[in-house]
């Protein structure tokens, strides 16, 4: 009995351990290279326009975002930290901007940002033009990255936003010398398509 | 980790048992325990990892915001006016080498597409002139661009602010 049971796992054990090994070592190393998205304003929900032509892919690093969401305002983050820090005064704060003096900012209200109705990160209010327009120079010209001029600029509206409100950005932008950007879409499918 | 353990707990089986399954040797099993924990941890990394449809950008290139630069002649005969009115209408009309223009067409998206892109192989030089009214939406300046970026034609477009005089066009063709 006991010759027999020694020599049977000999015969039959497959040993999984260099298997799970190398599992862990291919896991290991996409954990190590993921690159996570910056939760970028991911606070804000928006809607994304449709447009079918559009091929090149959100860039990953060095990015701007401007967010607008339906009522109109604008968000403005970095994907930096020390940049954000360095501007804001708060490394995850998230400045917010409303154009048009004739509504309400949306963001008075947290109901008005998600679903949750709760913001993990605190906004930090510009009401005048002439700062939020020195905000977007100083997110380019922080001491704390040196990105400069690579940093893309890309600007993510809510379907529902006014073209007031886009409008208003796209002065902004201009103004500070912003003029090259880029507006985030979603794939057009056909079934979305008219 | 993983042990491989005879299927039918051969110890307690007789010797005869065992020599039949040496002679098999297929009723062995392989503990999957592991093996799944591990598929499962990848699984859960790129469910949350990825992201179902990868955004995408659209490229814009304003012109630099210097005044002087900005005021450039140009033939009127070769501007094109896209005019998107608050409910979303869009009027497309053609303007004359005097000055004035056509009376704009009420069109939809594709047929936008189709004026653009016969006016544009017709005149090379064809400029197109954006007016959104503000209280439109964002998504119409979507759709509208991409149109434009599909049609086959030159893609020389500027964007301009909608004043008085283009609401008049615009009730023509119902506001």
């Amino acid at each position: 009995m006991s010759a027999v049971k020694r020599r049977r796992p000999a015969a039959q054990s497959i040993d999984m351990t260099p298997y799970v090994d190398v599992i862990m070592l291919i896991l290991t190393f996409f954990i190590l290279t993921a690159q996570f998205k910056a939760e970028l304003a991911e606070d804000i929900q928006v809607k994304l326009p449709n447009s079918g032509n559009d091929t090149t892919k959100l860039p990953e690093r060095n990015v701007m975002t401007l967010v607008i969401n339906k009522f109109g305002d604008i968000f403005a983050d970095v994907d930096n930290i020390n940049v954000r820090e360095d501007v804001l005064g708060d490394p995850i704060g998230l400045a917010a901007f409303h154009p048009d003096s004739t509504s309400q900012p949306g963001w008075t209200n947290p109901a008005n940002l998600n679903d949750k109705g709760e913001m993990k990160r605190p906004i930090i209010a510009f009401n005048d033009r002439e700062k939020f327009k020195k905000l977007l120079i100083d997110f380019r010209l922080s001491s704390k990255s040196n990105v400069g001029k690579d940093l893309r600029i890309v600007v993510k509206g809510d379907k529902e936003a006014d073209i007031g409100a886009v409008q208003d950005l796209m002065e902004i932008l201009k103004e500070t010398k912003n003029t090259r950007f880029s507006f985030v879409t979603d794939l057009e499918t056909d079934e979305v398509k008219k | 980790m993983a042990s491989v353990e005879p299927a039918d707990g051969g110890e307690q089986r007789g010797r005869k048992k065992n020599k039949w399954q040496q002679r098999k040797r297929v009723g062995f099993h392989i503990d999957m325990t592991p093996y799944v924990d591990v598929i499962m941890l990848l699984l859960t990394f790129f469910i949350m990892t990825s992201t179902l449809n990868q955004p995408q950008v659209m490229q814009i290139n304003l012109p630099k915001g210097d005044e002087k630069i900005d005021v450039v002649k140009v033939d009127m005969g070769n501007v094109v006016f896209v005019r998107i009115s608050e409910k979303g209408n869009i009027g497309l009309s053609k303007g004359k080498s005097d000055g004035t223009e056509e009376q704009p067409v009420k069109v939809n998206l594709e047929q936008m597409r189709a004026y653009l892109e016969s006016w544009g192989t017709q005149n090379k030089d064809m400029i197109m002139i954006l007016k959104f009214h503000r209280k439109a939406k964002y998504d119409m300046m979507i759709s509208v661009l991409d149109e434009i970026n599909r049609a086959a034609i030159e893609k020389r477009y500027s964007f301009s602010k909608m004043e008085e005089p283009d609401f008049k066009v615009l009730e023509v063709i119902g506001g």
